[in-house]
């Protein structure tokens, strides 16, 4: 997959990263980001000179099982011959075709969802003093990262070419101070187009293949603790790794630091000759100035120990004081179950067994320089692809936007249908105008109201002249035999039962007069209240005059009639021989009223809403 | 503290943040128009509250006032509230003495009245007092009284003495009588009107 530089703009790398987070397992499967050694499923390959050891493990079921044979593969190369440019396609698909039988396989303890693949380089390892400029340098990343990119700058060498192999840096474990802090060390770089088409098969069918290529050898270094029986064995020693076509001469100093490595080629048998084991060891003691070095020699192609003993006889014979060790690295305990006895697939895999002091220099060298990737890009490179918190990030974000639009699209249809819901609602059509008319209708109406209120009460009748004439009429009929004097008729508001509110109204009628004898003996009975009261209501009723009847606990009426005897004065009007039958005269007064509560009681406060 | 990778500045950029800041515009924009909306429905929905208790309260009041024709009557009132009493009352009472002749009714004084009404205890409500005197008979008084107040709905009587007449040379039998009345006439003032 071609990524794009970490300097692109923003919106080119966010859309790279939607990209692989859509077509890619990347971000579900943390596979893609671990070791090869950390995967459950791991191939591991040895590679030497003579021999291609091939093993596949499972790591949860800690189970080594027969890897497929790697057949012999070829290379293309570019025009001018001298560098390989990648494998030719018939190895190319012949890889992938291995690939495939692994990840469909099942018996290596289910189908796997991730391939691990380690290739342990054992064929040859070159090495070379760094350039005195970095060779004092502590910040063996820094240097790593210059041999990765510029290894003719690190090693101060222009004659150094990129196709002659890849470069890394190795530091001297437990060296702290000097001039020399560190070695650049070289394998094939062959196995790196290997490598690369594993990885390319990964990624086109989205499985995590995680391939890496390590030096066998420095895995061996960092695995001396567990290789020797007991590692005081390795304190001021001389380490010699012997491997099919070159032996690894490794001086360790009293405090267990790595003083210097260096490989020794065999030049036509598949190991060092006794006598040259003499001179290597003799002269890397004497150019390191160790005296009596314990001498360690350690097979990693399973050349037995008794073999191994007659390599050390010649040095042994000229120092019978030296104190030595040899170790066939195919015939320990924890390598018997392991197809090919390999150390290094024990090693990578974490299944030595061995207590070991994790505090020596060559334990910790494992942890980063021993058993670092060849094939690794330069981080530059490495920085192109999205890690995995990033895509996870991605990931949790689309969820989170995807929330919100579905949030969004509840808010816009909740809020769409209370807005058409609020639209056709009446409350909503009410034209503001149509408002404001009902408004002043009502205001008209009340208004018209309260005039009613107070207009009804004002106007109604309650006390009309024509009726208090009528009145007298009906009280004296013309019927002869009485001549009124005078009448006089009053109205006024009555005081006992008023309230702030109210008050009822009084009306009087005072008549004085003479009666003939024959009818001033019936005019007595106008002295009885029950009498007038009667004739008054009978007047009310007849009239429609319903202010005027005394007819409920609200009406009253009081009557005064006094008589006397004498004839009444004569006049003009009434010459003596008239006047002289009106022998009785007669005063009657009758007050009728109606009070603060009836129902004819004037409203004093007529403003006054009702 | 390690500065972010490009990718993760990126994704912060275009997956988090603008997204954020888009959904924030939105979910802003929308809460703050359904705030708009709700607040003008609101107003809505008091104004119709409104229109809706006017709408019921008119309906019962038309039909109140539209009970033996208050409303006709209510405009009647004001109408004769409305005239200038004085002129009003003079030219009814000239209209209705037309009918009769001198001799059988006429008046003999007009005048208003300082003072206080007896009816009326309240000074709230406006009124004017009025005297009339008169000369004739009963019943045609009677029946110029009965036509005026029809006429003049507003007046009460408050007061009336009839004496026979006592300067005039009378013949036996013909009867004529002395009015002295006084009115009361309500009227419009302004801390009665009901608009007040």
């Amino acid at each position: 997959m071609e990524l794009l530089e970490t300097s692109a703009n923003p919106l080119q790398l966010f859309r790279q990263a939607k990209k692989i987070l859509k077509n890619t397992s990347r971000a579900s499967n943390p596979d893609w980001y671990r070791r090869a050694n950390e995967l459950n499923l791991q191939w591991h390959i040895w590679i030497g000179v003579e021999r291609v050891i091939s093993v596949i493990h499972n790591k949860s079921q800690n189970e080594w099982y027969e890897g497929p044979n790697i057949p012999q593969l070829s290379f293309e190369h570019d025009e001018t011959g001298d560098n390989i440019v990648g494998l030719d396609d018939p190895s190319r698909k012949t890889l992938q075709e291995i690939l495939r039988q692994i990840l469909k396989a099942k018996e290596f303890g289910g189908k796997p969802k991730s391939l691990g693949i380690v290739m342990h380089l054992a064929d040859a390892l070159r090495v070379r003093d760094l350039d005195p400029d970095f060779a004092a340098e502590d910040d063996f990343e820094n240097v790593n990262e210059l041999l990765l990119s510029a290894p003719e700058l690190a090693l101060g060498d222009d004659s150094v070419a990129s196709s002659d192999g890849v470069w890394r840096v190795l530091p001297l474990f437990g060296i702290n101070e000097g001039e020399k802090r560190s070695v650049a060390v070289q394998v094939a770089g062959s196995f790196r187009h290997i490598s690369d088409v594993f990885r390319d098969y990964g990624e086109i069918r989205n499985i995590p293949i995680v391939s890496e290529v390590v030096s066998g050898t420095l895995e061996a270094l960092a695995g001396l603790p567990e290789l020797v029986p007991n590692d005081k064995c390795l304190v001021s020693s001389l380490t010699l790794l012997q491997y099919e076509a070159f032996t690894l001469i490794a001086a360790i100093g009293t405090r267990g630091e790595l003083l210097m490595v260096r490989p020794l080629p065999h030049r036509s048998e598949p190991t060092l000759s006794s006598a040259e084991t003499n001179d290597y060891i003799s002269q890397t003691a004497a150019l390191l100035n160790m005296k009596a070095p314990k001498i360690v020699l350690i097979s990693m192609t399973g050349i037995p120990a008794e073999e191994l003993e007659k390599l050390l006889l010649v040095y042994k014979e000229l120092n019978s004081e030296a104190e030595t060790y040899t170790v066939d690295s195919s015939a320990l305990p924890f390598t018997e179950n392991i197809p090919g006895h390999q150390f290094e697939f024990a090693f990578s895999t974490g299944n030595c067994g061995v207590e070991v002091n994790k505090d020596s220099p060559l334990f910790q060298a494992r942890e980063r320089w021993a058993t670092q990737d060849f094939n690794s890009p330069p981080k530059a490179e490495l920085a192109k692809m999205p890690n995995r918190g990033d895509l996870t990030l991605l990931k949790f974000a689309g969820i989170g936007q995807k929330v919100g639009i579905v949030a969004l699209l509840g808010l816009v249809g909740w809020s769409g249908t209370e807005y058409v819901t609020k639209l056709n609602s009446e409350a909503w059509r009410l034209e503001e105008s149509s408002a404001a008319e009902m408004q002043m209708t009502f205001a008209k109406l009340q208004k018209e109201r309260k005039e009613w209120d107070y207009y009804e009460n004002l106007f109604i009748e309650r006390s009309e002249g024509w009726l208090a004439m009528e009145t007298l009429l009906d009280i004296f009929p013309e019927k002869g035999g009485i001549i009124l004097t005078s009448a006089s008729y009053s109205a006024r508001a009555e005081d006992k039962t008023a309230t702030a509110s109210k008050h009822g109204t009084t009306r009087q009628w005072s008549v004085s007069g003479f009666a003939n004898p024959e009818v001033a003996k019936e005019l007595s009975s106008l002295g009885s209240r029950t009498k007038v009261a009667e004739m008054v209501s009978d007047i009310a009723e007849k009239n429609e005059a319903d202010y005027l009847s005394v007819n409920s606990d609200t009406r009253e009426l009081y009557v005064n009639f006094e008589q006397k005897r004498g004839t009444m004065p004569t006049s003009k009007a009434f010459p003596t021989r008239v006047a002289r039958y009106f022998r009785t005269g007669f005063d009657l007064t009758i007050t009728q009223s109606f009070d603060a509560n009836d129902e004819f009681a004037l409203n004093t406060t007529p403003s006054e809403d009702k | 503290m390690k500065e972010p990778s490009k990718h993760t500045q990126a994704i912060l950029i275009f997956s988090v943040a603008i997204p954020l800041l888009i959904a924030a515009i939105i979910f802003g924009t929308a809460f703050y128009g359904r705030g708009k909306l709700t607040t003008v429905y609101q107003e809505r929905q008091d104004r119709f509250e409104k229109f809706q208790y006017a709408e019921t309260a008119t309906r019962e009041l038309e039909a109140e006032l539209a009970v033996e024709g208050r409303k006709e009557k209510i405009a009647y009132w004001n109408a004769k509230l409305d005239q200038d009493f004085v002129p009003t009352l003079s030219d009814t009472i000239d209209r209705i003495l037309r009918k009769y002749d001198e001799e059988v009714l006429r008046q003999t004084s007009m005048s208003q009245l300082p003072g206080g009404s007896s009816i009326s205890k309240t000074k709230r409500t406006a009124y004017n007092l009025v005297s009339l005197g008169f000369e004739g008979g009963f019943k045609p008084m009677q029946l110029l009284m009965a036509e005026l107040e029809e006429e003049m709905p507003q007046m009460l009587l408050e007061k009336m003495t009839v004496t026979p007449m006592t300067n005039q040379t009378a013949t036996e039998g013909t009867g004529k009588l002395n009015f002295n009345l006084t009115y009361l006439s309500w009227k419009k003032r302004e801390s009665d009107n009901p608009e007040s």
